[in-house]
């Protein structure tokens, strides 16, 4: 039920925030009449990163802007050889799927 | 639970400055310093040199190593990351030649992160920072392998532990087998001999089981990315939320009575700072305002003053702190009241005759008819002794601070050591060293106000600073491994001088070649590195 309600409340914020998929910022009217550019920083009050994992579904100890693997974790990426970004819809696909091959494709994103 | 909502989540976390850095990785860093120094039997000089580290004008001295510290939160993080690396390299200095490709590649290494976390500090960025940035990490992944028996957890250790139990094993089995035919010098060699095999052989297999796998390293490599996406990391660090938990919780828990309905009490109390805030700041509009619309009916400057260039930004001349109170007990061994008293009460004879000499010599120089000031005339000069002094600097944003700077001379600061601050002091125009661009770090050891009076017979204030000078080694060029200057201090003859206080330009910070602290047992006071990672403005000034 708390889930649920969470749920409805974050789709509810985000919905009407409305980020660009480009940038990621939103504009909001100001109370002086301007606007301003806003972007949305989530999980400011969380210490540290289990919680971050945790509310992305994913591993323990594992990147969540990109999909580098556990043990390539200390190594140097360059900045024009950066591992693929996370694409959060395509582990809901997934996920909802619920196959084997789902699974596993899930778990190789450590994903859960 | 994110997978619901309708936006792209790769969006939504920030990197967060406090956890990821302060506390995360500058932690992770101290414990790999505390290793390599213990392995290289440095640890006892790394934490003289720690508890030596002086005063600056926002940095209290610190008391206790690190070892000895519980806890260290995220200020204390931050504040030790401005000198760690100036420690670092003064407690690495010399060494084997087997030890030096480790200390050199400890210091690059060390200095890479801090390079990398000054760099992330800046309010503002362009393509050069960014590319700065980039430089340090790469060069700190590198460098990082000389940490890397540091990084050696539980797993590594006990397999280390397998290894040498198996090794002694055969160590005393070859040991028995020779026991007839081997000498006692033969012995012996062959003993040390496999003692340094075991322990290289450990050392191996900690270091081949070890890695740096661990998720804070690997999200600094986002950094520059987010940087170019959001700007600058500051503003998503949950240090002002931290601070927050006081003013929002703490305060309105204290207003409170403490009793079960508390939580009305507290949302009542934040209600009414909110109000008086809000109306406080729509107060300040309305006067803005005002202001704005009688500016606008005044009549405009004309093309000539439009013209005419702007005047440099002036800066507030060095202003003393209070003059010391000593007549009401606090410290009854002097009252000054003029120059021969100051004279008497100087305990050690060098500042003595320093005091002395050079104050003549200074007021010599800088009068209006370079009159000689005869010893009696000297004597009788009405004087009074300051603790500290005020002086404005511009920030790295081009902003104002003030910034302060003690000198109790021989006095305690706080129960504790006396305090005499390290000053930038400016040289003639046509000197330059290397990277100080023309300044000099000087200790301060006394300040003092003298009145004399002219031959029209108008009295002059000179407003003068005794100090410890030193000069650069290198020229003042930078060190190629700590990119640190040193300096040295002057030649006795020289070394402490009497100086007009409007040469001061600011707070200087070094870190002694050995420990100086009481605490710590004796040291030589003669070497220094100029710490250019004590603040953004020294970074700039003094780094390149």
């Amino acid at each position: 039920m708390l889930i649920k309600v969470f749920r409805q409340l974050l789709q509810l914020l985000t919905f009407k925030l409305n980020p660009s998929a480009d940038s990621g910022y939103y504009d909001v009217l100001c109370a002086v009449g301007n606007f301003r550019r806003c972007t949305t920083v989530f999980a400011a009050w969380l210490a540290d990163c289990p919680e971050y994992s945790d509310l992305h579904h994913l591993k323990q100890h594992v990147c969540f802007w990109c999909e580098c693997p556990k043990n390539k974790l200390g190594e140097y990426v360059p900045p024009d050889k950066q591992h693929p970004w996370r694409d959060h819809n395509l582990y809901h696909t997934i996920s909802d799927a619920d196959t084997k091959a789902a699974n596993a494709k899930l778990s190789s994103c450590h994903g859960h | 639970m994110l997978r619901h909502i309708p936006c792209i989540i790769s969006y939504l976390p920030k990197p967060d400055f406090l956890h990821s850095i302060q506390i995360g990785r500058l932690d992770h860093r101290q414990k790999w310093i505390f290793h390599i120094m213990k392995t290289h039997e440095r640890l006892d000089n790394y934490n003289a040199i720690l508890l030596s580290v002086p005063a600056y004008h926002d940095l209290t001295p610190k008391n206790k190593s690190y070892e000895e510290g519980s806890q260290w939160s995220g200020k204390k993080m931050k504040e030790m990351s401005r000198y760690l690396l100036g420690v670092v390299t003064q407690s690495l200095r010399g060494g084997s030649p087997a030890q030096r490709p480790i200390f050199n590649h400890a210091i690059e290494c060390t200095r890479a992160l801090s390079e990398f976390y000054m760099y992330a500090r800046y309010k503002s960025h362009d393509d050069a920072t960014l590319s700065y940035m980039e430089d340090a990490l790469s060069r700190f992944h590198t460098f990082k392998d000389v940490f890397l028996l540091g990084r050696a957890g539980k797993k590594a250790k006990g397999k280390a532990n397998a290894l040498r139990i198996e090794l002694v094993k055969k160590r005393t089995v070859d040991e028995e087998t020779n026991a007839e035919t081997w000498m006692p010098s033969k012995k012996r060699r062959e003993m040390n001999a496999w003692w340094d095999n075991i322990s290289h052989d450990i050392d191996v297999s900690k270091e081949f089981d070890a890695d740096f796998n661990f998720l804070k390293i690997h999200l600094m490599s986002h950094w520059v990315e987010q940087i170019r996406r959001y700007g600058a990391l500051q503003q998503y660090s949950a240090e002002r939320h931290e601070q927050a938990h006081k003013t929002n919780l703490k305060d309105s828990w204290n207003a409170s009575n403490h009793n079960l309905n508390y939580l009305p009490q507290e949302i009542t109390f934040q209600r009414r700072i909110l109000c008086l805030e809000v109306r406080e700041l729509n107060l300040q509009a309305l006067a803005q305002r005002r202001e704005n619309s009688a500016a606008a009916c005044k009549v405009l400057p004309s093309g000539a003053d439009l013209a005419a260039p702007m005047r440099p930004q002036s800066y507030a001349k060095p202003e003393f702190m209070g003059p010391q109170h000593r007549s009401e007990g606090k410290h009854p061994d002097a009252i000054i009241k003029d120059f021969k008293a100051l004279l008497d009460n100087t305990h050690d004879a060098t500042h003595r005759v320093a005091i002395y000499s050079r104050t003549r010599e200074c007021i010599k120089h800088k009068s209006r008819n370079k009159t000689y000031i005869s010893d009696e005339q000297l004597h009788a000069i009405e004087l009074c002794i300051y603790h500290g002094i005020k002086v404005q600097v511009e920030g790295l944003d081009g902003e104002r601070i003030t910034q302060m700077c003690r000198c109790t001379g021989s006095q305690s600061w706080r129960s504790g050591d006396q305090r005499n601050d390290w000053v930038w002091g400016t040289q003639c125009p046509g000197r330059c060293y290397g990277v100080l661009n023309g300044r000099l770090s000087w200790q301060l050891q006394q300040l003092f106000n003298i009145k004399l009076q002219n031959e029209d017979g108008a009295f002059v204030e000179y407003w003068l600073a005794l100090a410890l000078t030193t000069i650069p080694e290198n020229s003042g060029n930078l060190d190629l491994v700590s990119k640190f200057v040193q300096v040295r201090k002057a030649p006795a003859a020289i070394a402490l001088q009497v100086f007009r206080v409007g040469n001061i330009v600011g707070c200087a910070h070094v870190i002694p070649e050995m420990a100086t602290s009481c605490k710590t047992g004796d040291g030589r006071k003669e070497r220094w590195i100029v710490n250019s990672h004590i603040d953004l403005a020294t970074w700039n000034d003094v780094y390149n």
